[in-house]
């Protein structure tokens, strides 16, 4: 027997809300509500994009129990395709975002008939070891064919020095308020999409029970498939978001670092809850701005590492994520 | 045809012992023999270096090894471990402390330093140790680069002593009139990854060991026989840790001007170790040997081919000239992986013992049962299954 | 409840060949061969009651049909051959199989089970008819519609995973030891309800039980498995009476 979902997740949100209250009041009376505000939405743009990343991570690892290693280096690629698409092909940059996603999609949907599927899928370790194979492979098809060096990625939002709106007085440009946007809307999707179509409640079946899904006529394999090109998708439009917030330029690994805080977000959300993964990402964007802004001693090369290990001291709170359920064994 | 052994007889012993002393000779003999084909293997002593990173590697794998397999818990950041090794080695001997002293101590530093991250896994469960390795494999380098002043940051730091052949207990025989210094490394980390083996060895066979293997197996049942399970989960990690430092120790050991840059420490060394972790074959001991070698020698071969202008006259500049032609390395290595997931699960290892089982089959004759006369076949059969302990990838 | 009704229930001549038959069926786990060769049949509209001890290979059988365990032999459903099918093929050509340990899905709440069950149809307004009666057999459930099923009781599961299968409006119902891990209360509720569904609806059973004083009172014909080979068989009350079986399996 589980316990509920609503009392884990209440409580968490209650802890997480007492404690990001207490740091919120203390950072206030460091350096000024002003200050605080304005590194708190710029602290929004990296969470929602860890979010959106450990959101596909979390779609994977409830359906099959496996991590993704390869979630970054797949969202990467087809960022460079849209890249492509709207610097080397002049497309509108909206269209070649979507094109990309589409086509990460349908290669993730091949990937998984033509590798995954072989395996047991109660086997775990092969089908992961096959995602570390397909990272190493992306990463050097991505370098073999766009090189090493930084490039420009455009933003599908309107972007101009002017296109700013001012928030409680803070500048903040229309493209950040896009970003949010289009994570909280696709999280909004997605939930209607797995709580509400067939399709969705097939992908709810399988992430509780296999075998009884193919007792009831459910396509274990293609609703599995369905679940990878989703999460390449949503991985795709994360790498392509955070890219046109200009915070890092466009090379072969930049989604390595996002996928740390990915995962983190992910694991503190609780890793088999939605809600979780995108509460973790905003809640890891948030330390990392705040830990980068008002702990000065600590330089930007140990904001990581810090933002880490504060990580762990959540998890070790709560163990099994803010929203994440105990499962009791049964021996 | 397969010709058929009694474990524990004299005959077994007699191959075990035949087989053992063929790889022993091999090994010893390796600085002194040249690979044909310097194009592809580089000259002699590019040779011996290539031999000594293998060792170094397999050290490494061994210890992943020792995590993956009999813990079934998978870390690609181990490579933190390494480089964790290699930089206290040097920064230890850049301080005074005696190159060999400097072994221990990094392991030992790197043990606590695995028990450390690998002590909340106590408490959470699932893929905290998944997603806390990978983590550490990527703030490694970033952790270098801020402390500038102790790691030389992006510039790497340089070793100011090395390894040097030294006459022990003033006796007559002096290394230094046998062999030259090069040769001379690479035995001297021929003996420690051999002394690392046969811990290793010793320590699968253990009850300590066999208390792994079930854990990785079934964690509840391991723990209602009395494993201390938490604890022997700390303490795989804590000793991969300690092996990775180890090999950290045996790639500066091995140059005559030790140099530690954060660029070899990346995740990407992470990766390239469970690659050949499990083309040698998961849980295993000995599968870390041909792990190390592809690893490291097919590599190498691969980087050679990315710079050759033609190959059997067909023209390859385009490869030679590109400027992204590192990526190849990963592409063919990611392939080969799959294969080797997909043909053979087992990794080399499976391979040689598939091949040796149509020679010889070893009939397993444990101590406790007496002497049966015959061969029942349900023995041989368990004989199949004996060899290996049972392969997590199935 | 005449809204519910399997198919087949209205045939009126009487079907010639059984809807679910088995000819030299054999069933390995690896090299260990579970079954050796067995012949079973289940005739339209009848309960049909594979008895047997643990390790006879009661539950091997009802995996056997659904492919979830290597087999060699023939198995027809309806006279189509159904033993090279995937399971997931197998459950759409009319059979639920409700397994040992109800199989629930934990996750989803009570009604998305039901509707889970009822996967394989198009017909949405029939779905919808089919839940709310199924609500109205099981009362219990219908309390419950929202609660996640991992949160029910074993009982409650039972019920819910009998009426999940039966969402499906399948040919034959597959039972694997029902009564397994339930408080004999529930389990004379159990097989009281089932065997009014089959009285009542015509639904086919083919019931594995270990418990086989309330196995017998619903069934129609009986087979007795020992070691992956059928020792006996015939009609309940020519089992019921049989000697051997009242010693080994009754108890008296």
């Amino acid at each position: 027997m589980q316990a509920r979902a609503e009392e884990i997740g209440t409580r968490g949100l209650m802890i997480t809300g007492g404690v990001v209250v207490v740091l919120s009041l203390i950072f206030i009376l460091m350096d000024g509500p002003g200050l605080f505000w304005k590194r708190f939405l710029d602290g929004l743009g990296n969470g929602f994009v860890y979010g959106a990343v450990a959101l596909a991570l979390v779609l994977i690892y409830k359906a099959t129990g496996i991590i993704n290693f390869a979630q970054g280096s797949l969202a990467m690629f087809f960022t460079f395709i849209a890249w492509v698409l709207s610097n080397e092909q002049s497309w509108p940059v909206w269209l070649a975002i979507v094109t990309a996603m589409a086509a990460s999609a349908l290669s993730a949907a091949a990937i998984e008939r033509v590798l995954i599927r072989p395996f047991d899928p109660s086997n775990h370790l092969p089908i992961t070891i096959i995602t570390i194979a397909l990272l190493s492979v992306i990463d050097g098809l991505a370098l073999y064919i766009w090189f090493a060096d930084p490039k420009g990625f455009p933003s599908p939002f309107p972007s101009t020095k002017g296109d700013v709106v001012t928030i409680f007085g803070a500048r903040v440009f229309y493209a950040q308020i896009g970003i949010w946007s289009t994570v909280l809307i696709t999280t909004v999707l997605l939930s209607l999409l797995l709580n509400r179509t067939r399709v969705g409640l097939a992908f709810r079946a399988v992430s509780s029970n296999i075998e009884s899904s193919r007792l009831v006529g459910v396509h274990v394999g293609r609703t599995l498939q369905f679940g990878w090109a989703l999460a390449a998708a949503i991985g795709t439009l994360a790498g392509c978001l955070f890219l046109s917030s200009g915070t890092t330029q466009l090379q072969p690994l930049f989604m390595s670092q996002i996928l740390v805080f990915a995962f983190a977000s992910a694991t503190i959300g609780g890793l088999d809850s939605l809600v979780g993964a995108v509460v973790g990402g905003l809640l890891v964007g948030q330390l990392q701005t705040m830990i980068g802004g008002y702990v000065k001693f600590i330089g930007s090369d140990l904001v990581l590492a810090t933002t880490l290990v504060l990580i762990i001291l959540v998890l070790l709170v709560r163990p099994n994520g803010l929203f994440g359920s105990k499962r009791v064994e049964r021996v | 045809m397969p010709y058929t052994v009694r474990q524990g007889t004299s005959q077994h012993k007699g191959l075990v012992a035949a087989a053992s002393a063929v790889g022993l000779l091999v090994l010893l003999a390796l600085p002194y023999i040249t690979l044909p084909g310097e194009k592809w293997f580089g000259n002699p002593t590019g040779q011996i270096l290539n031999w000594q990173r293998t060792l170094a590697f397999a050290v490494a794998i061994l210890g992943l090894n020792l995590l993956i397999g009999f813990s079934g818990q998978i870390s690609i950041g181990h490579s933190a471990f390494v480089g964790l090794g290699a930089y206290s080695t040097v920064l230890m001997t850049n301080n005074s402390v005696p190159f060999y002293l400097a072994l221990p101590l990094a392991m030992l530093l790197c043990f606590a330093v695995g028990c450390i991250v690998g002590l909340p896994a106590l408490r959470i469960k699932g893929l905290y140790l998944v997603v806390v390795t990978f983590a550490l494999g990527i703030v490694f380098p970033t952790l270098i680069e801020k402390y500038e002043s102790f790691t030389g940051g992006s510039n790497g730091l340089k070793g100011k002593s090395s390894l040097v052949p030294k006459a022990p207990f003033d006796s007559m025989f002096d290394p230094r009139d046998r062999v030259d210094p090069l040769r001379y490394r690479y035995y001297v980390l021929l003996i420690v990854a051999a002394i690392m083996f046969l811990t290793a060895r010793n320590m699968v066979r253990s009850r300590a060991g066999r208390g792994l293997v079930a854990l990785r197996d079934n964690a509840t049942a391991a723990t209602i026989n009395g494993v201390p399970v938490p604890i022997y989960k700390v303490l795989a990690f804590g000793i991969s840790a300690a092996y990775c430092g180890a090999a950290g120790w045996m790639l500066m050991a091995r140059d005559a001007q030790p140099f530690a840059s954060q660029g070899s420490f990346l995740v990407d060394l992470g990766i390239t170790l469970i690659i050949g972790l499990v083309m040698g074959g998961v849980a295993t001991i000995g599968g870390a040997i041909p792990g190390a070698i592809i690893v490291v020698i097919v590599r190498y071969l691969l980087e050679q081919l990315t710079t050759k202008k033609t190959l059997l006259g067909v023209d390859m500049n385009w490869l030679a000239t590109r400027q992204g032609k590192g990526g190849v390395v990963s592409i063919a290595f990611g392939a080969l992986l799959v294969m080797f997931v997909f043909v053979l699960p087992g990794g080399v290892m499976d391979g040689l013992r598939r091949l040796r089982m149509r020679f010889v089959r070893i009939i397993p004759q444990p101590s406790w049962l007496k002497d049966v006369g015959g061969t029942p076949p349900a023995a041989v059969a368990a004989a199949e299954a004996d060899q290996v302990m049972a392969n997590p990838l199935g | 409840m005449s809204s519910v009704e399997s198919q087949g229930a209205s045939a009126g001549a009487p079907t010639l060949q059984p809807l679910l038959e088995a000819r030299n069926l054999t069933a390995n786990y690896g090299p260990i061969r579970a079954l050796h060769g067995i012949d079973f049949e289940v005739r339209q509209g009848e309960v049909v009651v594979i008895l047997g001890a643990n390790g006879a290979g009661k539950t091997t059988t009802i995996r056997a049909i659904c492919q979830m365990v290597a087999t060699t032999g023939s198995i027809k459903l309806d006279g189509v051959e159904i033993s090279k099918k995937s399971t997931t093929d197998i459950a759409r050509s009319g059979v639920a199989h409700v397994p040992q340990g109800r199989g629930t899905f934990p996750d989803l709440s009570v009604e998305d089970n039901l509707m889970v069950g009822a996967f394989t149809r198009k017909d949405k307004p029939g779905v919808q008819a089919d839940k709310d009666t199924w609500f109205s057999v099981f009362p219990r459930l219908a309390e419950r519609r929202a609660q996640l099923a991992g949160s029910l009781s074993g009982g409650e599961q039972q019920m819910l995973a009998v009426a999940r299968a039966l969402m499906s409006r399948p040919k034959v119902l597959l039972l694997d030891e029902p009564s397994l891990g339930l408080a004999p209360i529930i389990v004379q509720d159990l097989f009281r309800r089932l065997g009014t569904l089959n009285k009542e609806q015509g639904i086919t059973m083919l019931v594995v039980e270990q418990n086989a004083n309330l196995a017998f009172d619903i069934a129609d014909r009986a087979y007795v498995l020992e070691v992956g080979e059928i020792a006996l068989q015939g009609t309940a009350e020519q089992l019921r009476s049989d000697d051997a079986v009242r010693r080994a399996y009754l108890g008296y």
